[in-house]
């Protein structure tokens, strides 16, 4: 029958992640960054604890333990763009192209390498943070001070396990909303094309939407600030879920649509338009 | 085989290809050439489905390229040998087509091998120069076994023996009975390469056959006499239908008329021939005179001369 399966697009595009520098780069970065960014905050928060009351009022240290993450909202989209943009940018989407006809299947190979090794990265980078981070709070000793006196004396810095209450999920979730966003950046390259012009407006869409929105009336504001990508990311690994913003689940949720509606558009593209 | 009914393609308002049909017949190597600009390249997008035709249809064995199930067994082609992401190795490109289409690793080693490029396969192709990328693409054109093969100018860039080796390595392809589509601007190379030529000029099909019919039907070539009776030589070889092209003091260049019937004639006439010579035009020559006036890009002095 037919060569061209969705296993043996998988396969090829397997190869082509794993073959060249930038995605084995991009992979390093990612885990680097989102585990230094989370240890530097940790340490920032093991040396303030004591002194600074902001810091403790309604102090998550499930999600503060992954505060790197937000950084690396930046390195998967562009992880996300890439695999496909460079394929415009070397014309080897027409080698691509000629090997898989059916491009539904090329695109259902990407969405698979990009869900893949974004997800176990991230997921590894998180459960790292996350452990580094609560050993941390745990071996923290805060001496009572005066006016201090919401702490009990001798304590530690406020720390979870996995099996507290919502620790795991949160863990889970940020590694499969990372993993999300790569899938945004992915639809944007299918529509976009060019590497520059769609990290721009990946960036735009994460870093300038809340700017833009903040100018709206406060009504309209926080309603749609909840759904801004900046803001989903936050929801989906707190504690507790605040005034206007969306529980957990619905936060992965949106992302799911965002991601779904940008790859569906993406691939209507790709399967109408001249390679 | 590939046939094309009617393709016309439109990128706004400009005609890149327009109603042009013809059938590539597998068994010989057929040259493609046009000038620059003449929308050949597109043509080739158009038969491996990569762009869709604004009108008409591209056929390759029986259907459109994107219906094929086994793409890369059934075509084999190489568009752009630069088109291959710089930072990847050689065999890791051909690995990945390969595994799309479940052409197993052995046969990408066997490609490298026969298109002289294994011992360079774990380099970068950024690094390649333009005449191993051409070998390269070539590999991935061959990498299914395919019965038809399309290349898009595959001699650019190679060295005089690469070149011999394209031209006989394409040749034997089609002795074996497979297809062979070869686009290029050299037409020196492709009067040695091919035996059916297509030509066309601003998207539009100028010339298809065999070159050498081509070649005839441009008027075959000239004839050159010199005599010490060159005047009397031409009113006698004009009456039998010769026209002189040029002529200085003694010698005279003609054409509609051969050698041997201005052998005869002067031998009937008795006039003297010092020198009696036959100048075929070459594809070259007929190329020139088929796409003159469709050529997107001329120079001054052609245009002058033409």
């Amino acid at each position: 029958m037919s060569d061209v399966t969705p296993l043996s697009s998988i396969r090829a595009e397997i190869i082509k992640f794993r073959s060249i520098r930038s995605s084995q780069w991009g992979m390093g970065v990612l885990l680097l960054l989102t585990v230094g960014i989370s240890l530097l905050i940790d340490l920032g928060v093991k040396s303030r604890f004591a002194e600074r009351p902001e810091i403790r009022l309604g102090f998550d240290p499930t999600a503060n333990s992954m505060g790197g993450v937000f950084l690396s909202q930046l390195v998967v989209g562009v992880v996300g763009v890439m695999v496909i943009t460079n394929e415009y940018s070397s014309g080897s989407i027409r080698t691509s192209l000629a090997a898989v006809p059916r491009r539904n299947l090329l695109v259902l190979g990407k969405v698979f390498i990009v869900t893949l090794s974004v997800f176990v990265v991230t997921e590894i980078a998180t459960l790292v943070s996350y452990f580094v981070g609560q050993s941390i709070y745990a071996g923290t000793k805060i001496a009572a001070r005066s006016g201090a006196g919401v702490l009990p004396a001798h304590s530690v810095i406020p720390h979870t396990s996995l099996s507290s209450p919502g620790a795991l999920r949160a863990v889970i979730f940020a590694a499969l909303v990372l993993t999300l966003l790569a899938l945004c950046g992915l639809g944007l390259g299918l529509i976009v094309r060019t590497t520059a012009a769609s990290i721009s407006i990946y960036v735009a869409l994460l870093l300038v939407a809340p700017i833009l929105v903040g100018q709206l009336p406060a009504s309209w504001s926080d309603h749609i600030n909840q759904y801004l990508p900046l803001n989903l990311l936050n929801s989906a690994i707190s504690q507790s879920t605040g005034l206007n913003s969306l529980s957990p689940v619905a936060a992965v949720l949106t992302l799911v649509a965002y991601a779904a509606v940008l790859i569906g558009v993406g691939t209507i593209r790709l399967n109408r338009r001249d390679a | 085989m590939i046939q094309l009914e009617h393709v016309t393609k439109k990128f706004g308002n400009n005609v890149a290809v327009n109603d042009l049909s013809f059938t590539v017949a597998p068994g010989v190597v057929t040259g493609f050439l046009g000038p620059n600009g003449s929308g050949k390249s597109t043509t080739m997008r158009m038969i491996l489905g990569l762009d869709s035709p604004t009108k008409g249809t591209a056929i390759v064995n029986g259907k459109p390229y994107r219906q094929i199930q086994r793409p890369l067994r059934e075509v084999g082609a190489l568009l752009d040998a630069k088109a291959v992401h710089p930072g990847r190795s050689a065999r890791n490109h051909l690995l990945a087509m390969a595994a799309s289409n479940k052409i197993p690793a052995s046969r990408v080693d066997e490609v490298l091998r026969l298109t002289g490029i294994d011992g360079v396969a774990k380099r970068k192709a950024g690094d390649f120069s333009l005449g191993m990328s051409q070998r390269l693409g070539i590999a991935g054109a061959l990498l299914g076994d395919p019965h038809t093969l399309l290349f898009d100018e595959p001699v650019n860039g190679l060295d005089p023996e690469g070149i011999r080796w394209v031209r006989e390595f394409f040749q034997s392809l089609a002795h074996e009975g497979r297809t062979v589509l070869v686009s290029s601007h050299l037409m020196s190379e492709m009067s040695l390469m091919a035996t059916n030529i297509i030509v066309i000029g601003k998207g539009a099909l100028i010339a298809q056959g065999s070159i050498d019919d081509i070649i005839s039907a441009e008027g075959g070539g000239t004839v050159s006499v010199r005599s010490p009776r060159l005047a009397d030589l031409i009113a006698t070889l004009s009456a039998h239908g010769a026209h002189v092209v040029s002529s200085d003091a003694d010698t005279a260049s003609l054409s509609g008329i051969t050698a041997e019937t201005v052998g005869d004639l002067a031998l009937t006439a008795g006039i003297a021939l010092y020198e009696l010579a036959t100048h075929r035009i070459t594809l070259e020559d007929a190329f020139m005179d088929l796409t003159r006036s469709s050529a997107e890009y001329t120079t001054s002095n052609e245009k002058s001369s033409s």
